[in-house]
């Protein structure tokens, strides 16, 4: 018989750890070749076209990097709120809650100039989100309400309040469809690089991957969320009012998702529709997870999977491959990450026995 | 399963032979033999760590011996898993029941591979047994009840009737009345004294001496990994069993640094008064209990484990809420339950269980040095931005004054050794000049080396000035460093001794419950 046992390693290096993404990203690019091989496509030329719809014309970059601003901003939601154990999968709703917010707020502003809607808009987002996240975290903090259970069911509220307005007082007036009418050109985010549709979302997002790394590393409250994210009942022994440190993770996990609302409706699709959301929250745990909850790591998986996404499309209408492979890529890209991630702490030794 | 053809009114329905036990090199059991007969309830009597509960878990199955034999109705066994001890007629009744709280009864003696044929559960059948055994017993249970709907006292009741189901002909019961009222420890006990007169085996696991007077026949006294006694019950005392479990102070204990009288300052330092507190079920943890400290003086608290030090210690540390009671740190009347007020009042803690309430086991030396200090001025500026320069300063510092091997301040903490660790919590809690330490069990499971280095700075901290509380079970730690004694027993302080007057037998009694 040939047994496998799990076993303890001792820690890796730094530069082992951080090989990690990247031997996930190889062998899923490996697997997914084998499925396009399936498909009956030719291997070569559809990578080709995968990689020249994501990255091939300045358009298709600029693209790429458009597509990647949700999902760094739900991404980091949720690294930061895994960072101190408050599960949440509740980015999803607390982006619609951003992205209604803001809606509601930009319809009914009167005329400002921009350099005071924009900004008002942009904190109007963050709050929303924030203020919806509160609700699983005061749950959690007071009632011991499970957090995975919460935030995931208020999604679902979420976004049938969002169909109440979209369907009521929000709806485009003489229209039949949940769409809001277009918000006003001075509230909508600038486009930076003339031809594309790179607008100042982009830059927002790479803000927050900054003052989100900058909180984590120079800051008593990322101290404390770590601390309390690794032993809540040690952090509660070192003074830490633990608490306090889960409401203002919620806060701020909230709030960065509900950016990532704001940014969709001001910087896409200019107005709020029913399907604004593709499921950018439940993507996020993914990105956040194969980040290992580093921000840096949020910025690359979300262009990673910008890029998949936007290149499996090109790849389709080239090679006829279903675009699901993106999905595929996307789903497979988390399981082999989880897997590496085993073999970080533990090795397998065969052992051989009569 | 074993034969029966071999079964002898002189052979021993247990024996165990010349066991030994190593862990990590330190011998838990080293040559123990011991035996059990039908009808008869033996006493394994000795000090926490003295090696009863491993010579049990052999017997049980849990671990493998190093050297020697099991013999059952004189013959030889060998157990891979407490399964195979099960079939051999071996029970054990754990202080923690492993009893399902959300079956009934009847289900949870079913559990594992009993009451079933084939696939099939067969209720009537085991229900038949059941009642059988209850009755046979005097067992007063309802088998369709839920077991979280029953008592401590009815749920250790499940637990031996689910030993005897597994048809247990010995039962080894750790430390059974620790859980119990008193009312229940005497139902418990003519519930044994029915299983013995009907012909099973029962080793008893206490430090309890009027248990182990009043109900047993013989005992086996073990200290430190050694047999040190083996005694008719009839024929001994209660003071004769309490020395030969604590001992003289023997020459191979680890040597420590003599304890001087320090400048005894007058007034209490730490003021305790009436604390009383229940456990999650509603037992009673601690009494009404009292205590005084004073600066420049080391307090030992002696005891057996489980007898409240666990709870006082967490409402000191302000992790828990007591019932009742106050304490007073340095004149200041203390919240319970907020932890940054004991910090801020300069109680210097040194928790018993390092990994679960001392340490971030995932994160650097010097983030653990920082824990607890993270929003003084010195490390963390008015906007909340920490002073990582003055962190690692500290750090480095601290491992430097205390010795903390490796010498990386960014390494993580769960890389280093038991002495390491505790050096670590030593540093964070000692560098605020305190005047107060609370140190629970602060040399368990370390080596001789880090051991009386913690000893010397514990000193260090009581010449200063400061008043020191040592909670531990090793009584000879405690002889060696403190200047009083005070015997912790049911909750309480049952008795108290100053160093001019220790009296090893009088403390080894009050630890066994005789006050």
């Amino acid at each position: 018989m040939i047994h496998f046992d799990i076993v303890k390693r001792k820690p890796m290096e730094p530069w082992q750890a951080a090989l990690l993404p990247v031997i996930a990203i190889a062998v899923t690019l490996l697997i997914s070749a084998g499925l396009i091989g399936i498909a009956g496509a030719d291997i070569n030329e559809a990578f080709a076209s995968l990689v020249m719809g994501a990255f091939g014309t300045k358009f298709n970059f600029f693209e790429t990097c458009i597509g990647a601003v949700p999902l760094v901003f739900t991404g980091l939601s949720v690294a930061f709120a895994f960072r101190a154990k408050f599960w949440n999968i509740g980015a999803e709703g607390q982006f619609l809650a951003g992205a209604l917010g803001v809606s509601a707020v930009a319809l009914a502003l009167p005329p400002v100039p921009s350099f005071v809607g924009i900004p008002l808009l942009i904190i109007t987002g963050f709050v929303c989100g924030g203020l919806f996240a509160l609700i699983p975290a005061l749950l959690k903090t007071k009632l011991k309400v499970d957090d995975v259970v919460s935030t995931l069911l208020l999604n679902y509220i979420m976004y049938h309040i969002m169909g109440i307005f979209l369907f009521g007082p929000l709806q485009m007036p003489g229209s039949s469809w949940p769409v809001t009418k277009n918000f006003a050109d001075r509230l909508v985010f600038p486009v930076l690089i003339p031809r594309t549709r790179f607008h100042l979302g982009v830059l927002l997002a790479l803000a927050a991957v900054a003052v989100l790394w900058v909180i984590q590393k120079y800051t008593v409250l990322g101290y404390e969320t770590r601390a309390v994210g690794v032993n809540e009942r040690v952090a509660f022994f070192g003074g830490v009012k633990t608490w306090k440190v889960t409401i203002i993770t919620a806060l701020i996990a909230g709030g960065l998702a509900g950016l990532g609302g704001a940014n969709e409706v001001l910087g896409i699709q200019h107005r709020l529709i029913l399907d604004i959301s593709p499921g950018y929250g439940y993507t996020g745990v993914v990105v956040a997870m194969l980040a290992q909850l580093n921000p840096l790591g949020v910025l690359a998986t979300s262009f990673f999977f910008s890029a998949v996404g936007n290149g499996a499309s090109t790849m389709s209408r080239i090679c006829h491959v279903p675009a699901y492979i993106s999905g595929v890529i996307q789903g497979l890209s988390l399981i082999i990450m989880l897997v590496c991630l085993l073999f970080r702490d533990y090795s397998i030794k065969v052992r051989r026995s009569l | 399963m074993m034969t029966t053809d071999v079964k002898k009114a002189d052979v021993p329905l247990i024996q165990m032979q010349h066991i030994c036990k190593s862990f990590l090199g330190n011998r838990a059991n080293d040559d123990i033999s011991i035996h059990v007969d039908r009808g008869e309830i033996c006493a394994l009597l000795g000090e926490n760590g003295a090696g009863k509960s491993t010579l049990m878990n052999i017997l049980f199955g849990l671990y493998g011996q190093d050297s020697g034999s099991i013999l059952i109705k004189g013959k030889t066994v060998s157990f891979a898993n407490p399964g195979d001890a099960i079939k051999e007629g071996i029970g054990m009744i754990h202080q923690h029941f492993t009893l399902i709280p959300g079956l009934s009864v009847l289900k949870n003696l079913m559990t594992g591979p009993y009451g079933h044929t084939g696939f099939l559960l067969n209720f009537q059948k085991a229900r038949k047994d059941v009642r059988k055994l209850m009755d046979k017993y005097h067992f007063d249970l309802d088998p369709d009840a839920l077991v979280s709907s029953l008592s401590i006292g009815q749920k250790q009741k499940v637990e031996i009737l689910k030993a005897l189901y597994r048809g247990a002909e010995l039962l080894i019961m750790d430390e059974p009345t620790a859980v119990l009222s008193p009312a229940e420890a005497g139902s418990l006990f003519s519930t044994l004294h029915g299983l013995v007169n009907d012909g099973l085996a029962i080793i008893l696991i206490s430090h309890k001496m009027k248990e182990i007077i009043g109900v047993t026949d013989r005992v086996y006294v073990l200290r430190r990994g050694k047999l040190t006694a083996e005694l008719k019950t009839t024929e001994t005392s209660a003071e004769e069993l309490a020395s030969l479990m604590i001992g003289k102070a023997q020459d191979d204990a680890p040597v420590f640094i003599p304890a001087r009288e320090g400048v005894l300052k007058k007034d209490a330092v730490l003021h305790i008064s009436g604390l009383c507190a229940v456990s999650g079920t509603g037992a009673k943890r601690l009494d009404a209990l009292s205590l005084d400290a004073a600066g420049g003086e080391i307090l030992g608290i002696a005891g057996v484990s489980g007898n409240g030090q666990t709870e006082l210690c967490d409402i000191l540390f302000g992790l828990s809420v007591p019932e009742k009671g106050s304490v007073v740190v340095n004149g200041k009347s203390m919240t319970f339950g907020r932890p940054w007020e004991v910090i801020q009042s300069g109680m210097a803690r040194i928790p018993e269980d390092r990994i679960g309430t001392g340490l971030l086991m995932e994160l650097s030396v010097e983030e653990n040095m920082l824990l607890g200090r993270q929003r003084n001025s010195e490390f963390c500026s008015k906007s909340g931005i920490l002073n990582r320069k003055a962190v690692t300063r500290t750090a480095d510092a601290l491992m430097n004054e205390f010795d903390v091997y490796p010498r990386s301040s960014r390494g993580v903490v769960r890389s280093l050794s038991g002495g390491n660790l505790q050096k670590v919590i030593l540093a964070r809690e000692l560098e605020r000049t305190p005047a107060l330490v609370v140190a629970s069990q602060p040399t368990r499971g370390l080596d001789i080396g880090a051991a009386a280095f913690i000893h010397r700075r514990l000193t260090a901290e009581k010449e200063r000035g400061a008043a020191v509380l040592v909670i531990s079970d090793d009584l000879d730690e405690l002889f060696a460093v403190s200047d009083r004694i005070a015997v912790i027993s049911g909750g309480k302080i049952i008795g108290e001794q100053s160093r001019s007057s220790f009296d090893r037998n009088r403390i080894g009694l009050w630890i066994s419950g005789v006050a």
